[in-house]
């Protein structure tokens, strides 16, 4: 009995509908009801709510994108009766030929350079903590701790330190006065409010890739390292042919994810700067088109777009880690 | 919270500040003698003699830790100093320094909406319904989420390869513009500015912990199955009883990052529950509402900002640990 188990366990995968593991054990009926019946109940609630709340939106998004839509109150779109004329040639092509539907994604740039600063720095305070210096933990602690606070609070936060009004100016500013300069309007200009929004991501994020880092870096053997050490190698040189080759796995992963988190961020502009035209990010846009301007179907078209570019991004991801042969 | 503001505004300037400290340096204790607890071990390794060069180094690397750790505290600090403060002080007086104190400021924030609008939520009715909404679809999330790793792990069938491909494929739609679509779903559901919407919503969409228990379950040795099934459990006998409290560690991972991230979660109650504040929508309303004042928004802030960190204080290497096996797949 035992030695059947152990044969078919080692015998790899599952091969679909084989279920001779519990044949040998129970009435084959039996069992095969049984697990019917528990794949059932079990898969109801979860594949009823992904169907529901990802793969009917997902249709509708397609459906919406291809006709004008305006308002959830309007009658909705239906595939064959509009006819398919008018599929791609508005929304589509307004959101290519108007500059104000793809210029938030400029913005999105401007994240993209901020990330990948954040994942060198998080490169390289991972690296410090590998060696754990003195109060290594508290630093882990203090640089970590942003990445689990609430964004409506960092926003409200950082509008404090860059508030620019006339009556009160924030406190950088009231700093800057201080020391008789002239009070800089920080969200003011396409490079200077998104340097700033883009530094604030950094501040809250860093720590979320470092301990990320940090973690994976643990799997590295110290033997190495103190043979190493004893070799008479320097820390960037153990840095760069020990820790970074078992670790690069991960930081190429985190840059091409880079780019989904650059096109995607929403709440601190949001909260911060919700009318500012600098800062308007591509979600930001969408959101405002569908719901305060009612064009639905074209804010599908944005949506589809950004799913186009998400999934690129996902291919690259799969291409990688099968190259990699991580999981 | 009333209690404290009436004690403390009774109290000169002087004694309310050695109150500060003295709290200050209990809490510091505190933290510091859970730091050491946790040390790892090789922390004290024996050092190795370090050349001139190193030693400057060294002083350069803790110069670096020292000006992040700055960038990191320098703004909470300031939003701490700013809540104690009125709306002129912070205008006009050092953002460093602390001046008379009043802790007014944080019974304003506690009660803002009751008294600047029509709406009768205070800060308490915020957490509420947060920590209401979170526990349920923390629940639902737990409960979806294993069930669905325990029929991928332990079963094969027609279709499975389909099942894991939906959810796969799931995992990468971007849910921020999907609401374009979703908005109008919930619609017709009737279940605009309902807070199960958001239940519905956080537990429905959620992948990421299917993946975890998945990882975990697949670890699980099979042998225990077969002993149950052996000893004529079925197969529900042998998840509830065998496999679901095996999984503790993975749940508290799962707790961990689905609580952290409905706690913070702005997004979806700014959508689809207008009508109740959780604590995001609440401090952000604070902001839209025109004449709030900077030392109350300041409160609420920090009132917002402490469970997360008291929270990250106790359970700091869950913490870590299940931010990387969550990463994994993300």
């Amino acid at each position: 009995m035992e030695k059947t188990a152990e044969t078919t366990k080692s015998e790899s995968p599952y091969v679909p509908g084989v279920t001779k593991r519990k044949t040998v054990q129970l009435g084959h009926n039996q069992l095969k009801l049984e697990k019917i019946l528990l794949i059932c109940v079990f898969l109801i609630i979860p594949l009823t709510s992904l169907i529901l709340f990802t793969y009917v939106p997902l249709f509708d998004m397609v459906r919406y994108s291809m006709y004008h839509y305006n308002g959830y109150a309007d009658p909705e779109p239906v595939f064959v009766a509009n006819g398919a004329d008018k599929l791609f040639k508005d929304n589509y092509y307004l959101v290519f030929k108007n500059p104000d539907y793809w210029k938030p994604l400029q913005v999105s740039g401007v994240y993209l350079i901020g990330s990948f600063v954040q994942i060198a720095i998080a490169l390289y305070f991972a690296t410090i903590f590998y060696f754990r210096p003195k109060g290594a933990g508290f630093f882990k602690a203090v640089i970590f701790i942003p990445s689990l606070l609430n964004g409506v609070a960092i926003s409200l936060m950082f509008l404090l330190i860059f508030k620019n009004d006339s009556s009160s100016q924030g406190v950088l500013n009231s700093w800057i006065i201080a020391s008789g300069g002239q009070p800089v309007s920080w969200f003011n200009g396409f490079w200077r409010a998104n340097l700033v929004l883009a530094f604030i991501s950094v501040w809250r994020y860093l720590g979320n890739n470092m301990v990320m880092f940090a973690g994976t870096m643990e799997s590295v053997s110290k033997d190495e390292i103190e043979a190493s050490e004893i070799d008479g190698a320097g820390k960037w040189q153990q840095f760069l042919h020990i820790l970074l080759p078992d670790i690069k796995d991960i930081v190429f992963l985190n840059l091409i994810l880079a780019v989904n988190g650059a096109v995607q961020v929403f709440e601190i502009p949001y909260v911060m700067q919700p009318s500012n035209p600098y800062t308007k990010t591509f979600i930001m846009k969408t959101m405002e088109i569908a719901f305060n301007q009612n064009q639905i179907g074209l804010a599908a078209a944005l949506g589809i777009v950004m799913l186009l570019i998400v999934s690129v991004i996902a291919l690259f991801q799969k291409a990688f880690e099968k190259k990699t042969g991580a999981n | 919270m009333e209690k404290t503001a009436a004690v403390a505004t009774e109290k000169k300037p002087n004694e309310f500040l050695e109150t500060v400290k003295a709290y200050g340096s209990v809490i510091w204790g505190k933290f510091k003698k859970h730091w050491e607890n946790n040390r790892h071990p090789e922390e004290d390794k024996i050092e190795y003699k370090k050349t001139p060069v190193q030693q400057v180094l060294n002083v350069l690397m803790y110069i670096s830790l020292v000006i992040a750790a700055l960038l990191v505290i320098l703004p909470i600090y300031i939003v701490f100093v700013a809540s104690l403060k009125t709306n002129q002080e912070i205008f006009s007086s050092n953002a460093l320094l602390f001046t008379s104190g009043t802790w007014s400021n944080y019974a304003d924030a506690w009660n803002f909406n009751a008294k600047m609008t029509s709406n009768p939520s205070t800060m308490g009715t915020a957490f509420s319904w947060t920590i209401l909404i979170s526990v349920f679809s923390i629940a639902l999330t737990i409960m979806s989420g294993s069930f669905v790793a325990y029929v991928l792990s332990r079963f094969s069938f027609h279709g499975k390869s389909v099942l894991k491909a939906l959810f796969l494929i799931a995992s990468i739609v971007p849910s921020v513009t999907m609401q374009v679509s979703l908005y109008g779903l919930m619609a017709k559901m009737n279940l605009i500015d309902k807070p199960i919407a958001l239940v519905l919503l956080y537990s429905g969409t959620d992948i990421i912990s299917i993946y975890i228990f998945l990882q975990f379950m697949d670890n699980l040795p099979r042998d225990l199955d077969e002993a149950a099934l052996v000893d004529g459990c079925n197969s529900f006998q042998v998840f509830f009883k065998i496999i679901f409290p095996l999984m503790k560690p993975a749940i508290s991972t799962v707790v961990i990052i689905k609580g952290i991230g409905f706690y913070n979660d702005f997004y979806i109650p700014s959508l689809y529950m207008k009508n109740h504040f959780t604590v995001s929508t609440y401090l952000n309303s604070m902001n839209q509402s025109f004449g709030t004042t900077w030392g109350v928004i300041c409160a609420a802030v920090i009132i917002a900002i402490l469970p997360t960190i008291v929270i990250f204080c106790l359970l700091q290497n869950q913490i870590y640990s299940g931010l990387t096996s969550g990463a994994v797949k993300s």
